[in-house]
């Protein structure tokens, strides 16, 4: 009689279960098992050479150290975090004081509001390209501003040149995450409490006071679940590169995402690709532990 | 509301099983037939593939037996894809591809040996040496070049009355013509192919090659470049100009002359009917130097050869070769057909004729893409990364030399 009660449980258990295996599968086909086959291709020989016939031959941590070694593994990484930390530094100021702008009742605010999403919806490609024409040292609007304004003298060739390239396509980054940051922002700021500033005017603190000390603490999950996206969204950055420099001129704008993909596609090493995918991966790794870390805290105190 | 989500999902997941399935079974029905059916993969699109499509048509009415099928790849993804159908034995039954590529292919074991069809249908008599060798490993034909085309010096000739010969000419040449916003010449320095193949020449006009990157000779032929690069008398964006777009400034007048390649001859005539134009071997400092490219045919490994072979043997026949030739604006790699009246009295085209006889490819087999990055890795650090011309082609040689020796 016992044994009957149990039997029926674990059946009306399992079925629950059964609402699972849509999105199990799911995750075990897309996302699970690409995983373990990347690293399992990290480990191993895999090359053109092989890649088709013959043995794919382990090779223990190998293809680490020579991708760590390559003198152009340590320039990606360097441009991948002038390149994250640019970008996110840059548009999340600046996406945050577009929302406390937009957070202020006034006429045509929705509608400036969704104009400014579009710079988000744009594909990239077409980003890229039309930045392409606007840094262009021949006939770019943007030399032709800076020149008329007096700010240069002589055109600057922005993408060609290896001092200003990165710098152009943070440029270009900035100007596509900021909508995201703002949007994020904004909602953000619309839950705040409204009794509070009230209790603060009340108390006589100012507009500067009431943002350090009232919005700035408030905002603090929110700002962290922005920073954390936005890390992860910047550091993988593929098709902005690809579109825009390729990662030069002479690796100027090699970035980690792109150099794996130049491993495992342009050269057809593919060990050595995986296991820059994996390093990169970690990395990204890293940044989201940081993020828990902060979020537990936060929901300790 | 439990039950019906219960029913419906495992709706889904029978209906999911039951079209896999059936695709299955459609595949298998294909190949029964006593039809065979033979896939074609090849990268254009537009002109190119209309005049292939009407070749295929040809080939399917004259017998019954086999059915060529073309499916288009995306130039940037042939290689791709052929690897990935490759490492589950699925790769097309005919490729059209590079003709630089075809050795990477076969080394890779894409393609399949037809090197006694070629041998038996005398298809291999009169293929230029330096074309020949570019379809064999070991002395053994895996392709043949379907048809080819070079790069040369193209110029102006409202502004260039005698095209220069050598170096030194050029530049002087180049230096006159620069002035206020127009350039005297241009050739692309991309992060790519483009680049590689744009240089390439110089360097072989040296009698130098990439195996010898860190010679005096091969340092010159870039310092030539990195000359007229820094006194501006090339556009500095080539860096980020394929050969393509370098033909834009040409058309556009704002360069004088431009290492420009056969295939954009089209184009050129199309975008700029007016432009007075003609083409001349690229200056050179020991001998006139090109590279070849183009396209080559061959039989995916394992795939149903002997059906393959009779469409390309069809394809190859002299006269249809001389017909789509004509169509496709490409050249020969068959001393025979360069020396029909076609070739040899046109202008331009006897340029083209002769410098693919005398020119080679720049395969380098399973390293073709390591090399080809550090050729213009090299390019680009030398004209914008502060290197000296000597410092970025030992770099590139110390990562081509042990590739070349392995």
């Amino acid at each position: 009689m016992v044994k009957q009660s149990e039997f029926k449980r674990i059946i009306e258990k399992s079925k629950d279960y059964t609402f699972l295996m849509p999105a199990s599968l799911f995750l075990l086909l897309f996302l699970v098992y690409p995983i373990f086959f990347n690293l399992n291709l990290s480990f191993r020989d895999v090359n053109v050479g092989n890649l088709i016939q013959g043995e794919r031959e382990l090779v223990g941590l190998s293809n680490y150290v020579t991708v760590l070694k390559d003198p152009l593994f340590v320039k990606a990484l360097a441009n991948s975090i002038v390149f994250t930390v640019g970008t996110i530094i840059f548009s999340t100021c600046i996406g945050f004081m577009l929302a406390l702008y937009f957070n202020k009742p006034f006429p045509g605010n929705k509608w400036m509001r969704s104009i400014l999403l579009i710079a988000w919806m744009t594909p990239i490609i077409i980003i890229g390209t039309v930045f392409r024409w606007m840094l262009s040292g021949e006939n770019g609007i943007i030399n032709e501003i800076l020149m008329n304004i007096g700010i240069l003298s002589q055109p600057n060739y922005w993408l060609t040149d290896t001092n200003t390239a990165l710098f152009s396509v943070i440029i270009t980054n900035i100007w596509i995450s900021i909508p995201f940051s703002m949007v994020i922002i904004l909602s953000g700021l619309q839950a705040l409490p409204g009794n509070i500033y009230e209790a603060a005017k009340i108390d006589g603190a100012n507009r500067f006071q009431q943002f350090f000390y009232i919005t700035l603490p408030l905002m603090k999950p929110t700002l962290l679940v922005l920073l954390m996206l936005g890390v992860i969204f910047t550091f993988k950055v593929f098709d902005l590169i690809y579109i825009m420099t390729a990662g030069g001129p002479a690796d100027a704008t090699q970035v980690i995402p792109f150099l794996a993909y130049q491993l495992s596609f342009g050269m057809y090493r593919f060990g050595e690709g995986a296991a820059l995918s994996n390093i990169s991966f970690i990395i990204i790794g890293l940044f989201a532990l940081v993020y828990l870390y902060f979020i537990r805290r936060e929901e300790v105190m | 509301m439990n039950k019906k989500s219960i029913i419906f999902s495992t709706f889904i997941v029978i209906s999911l099983i039951l079209v896999g399935c059936g695709a299955n079974g459609n595949q298998s029905e294909g190949s029964s037939g006593d039809k065979v059916t033979l896939t074609l993969w090849h990268y254009w699109s537009g002109h190119l593939e209309e005049v292939l499509q009407s070749n295929v048509n040809d080939f399917n009415e004259t017998q019954d037996g086999i059915e060529v099928e073309l499916t288009f790849v995306p130039y940037n993804e042939l290689t791709q894809q052929l690897l990935i159908g490759a490492t589950s034995q699925d790769v097309p039954d005919i490729i059209i591809g590079g003709i630089n590529e075809v050795q990477f292919y076969a080394k890779s074991g894409i393609l399949e040996n037809i090197n006694e069809q070629v041998e038996n249908s005398g298809l291999a008599t009169g293929i230029y040496e330096n074309i020949a060798a570019i379809h064999k490993i070991d002395d053994e034909f895996h392709g043949l070049p379907l048809h080819t085309n070079a790069v040369g010096l193209f110029y102006n000739k409202d502004l260039v009355d005698e095209p220069p010969v050598n170096w030194d000419e050029l530049t002087n040449l180049a230096t006159d013509l620069t002035e206020d916003g127009k350039y005297g010449f241009s050739a692309s320095a991309h992060n790519s192919q483009h680049g590689t193949a744009s240089w390439i020449p110089f360097l072989w006009s040296t009698g130098s090659g990439v195996e010898d990157l860190g010679s005096p000779e091969a340092i010159s032929s870039l310092e030539l470049w990195k000359n007229m690069y820094d006194e501006s008398i090339m556009p500095k964006e080539i860096l980020q100009k394929e050969l393509e777009e370098v033909g834009v400034d040409f058309y556009n007048e704002r360069v004088a002359m431009i290492i420009g390649g056969s295939w954009m001859i089209p184009a050129l005539e199309e975008e700029a009917p007016d432009l007075n134009w003609s083409v001349a071997q690229i200056p050179k400092d020991q001998m006139h130097a090109s590279v070849v490219g183009g396209e080559s045919i061959a039989i995916g490994k394992g795939q149903s050869v002997d059906e393959a072979w009779q469409f390309i043997d069809f394809l190859m026949e002299p006269e249809r070769q001389l017909e789509w030739l004509k169509a496709t604006g490409n050249f020969p790699a068959i001393s025979e057909v360069a020396n029909d009246p076609y070739f040899q009295d046109d202008e331009v085209r006897k340029v083209f004729a002769e410098v693919i006889s005398t020119s080679q490819g720049y395969g380098w087999g399973e390293n073709h893409n390591e090399v080809n990055t550090a050729i213009y890795t090299a390019i680009q650090e030398a004209l914008v990364g502060g290197s000296t011309s000597e410092e970025a082609l030992k770099k590139a040689s110390e990562i081509i030399q042990p590739l070349i020796e392995e």
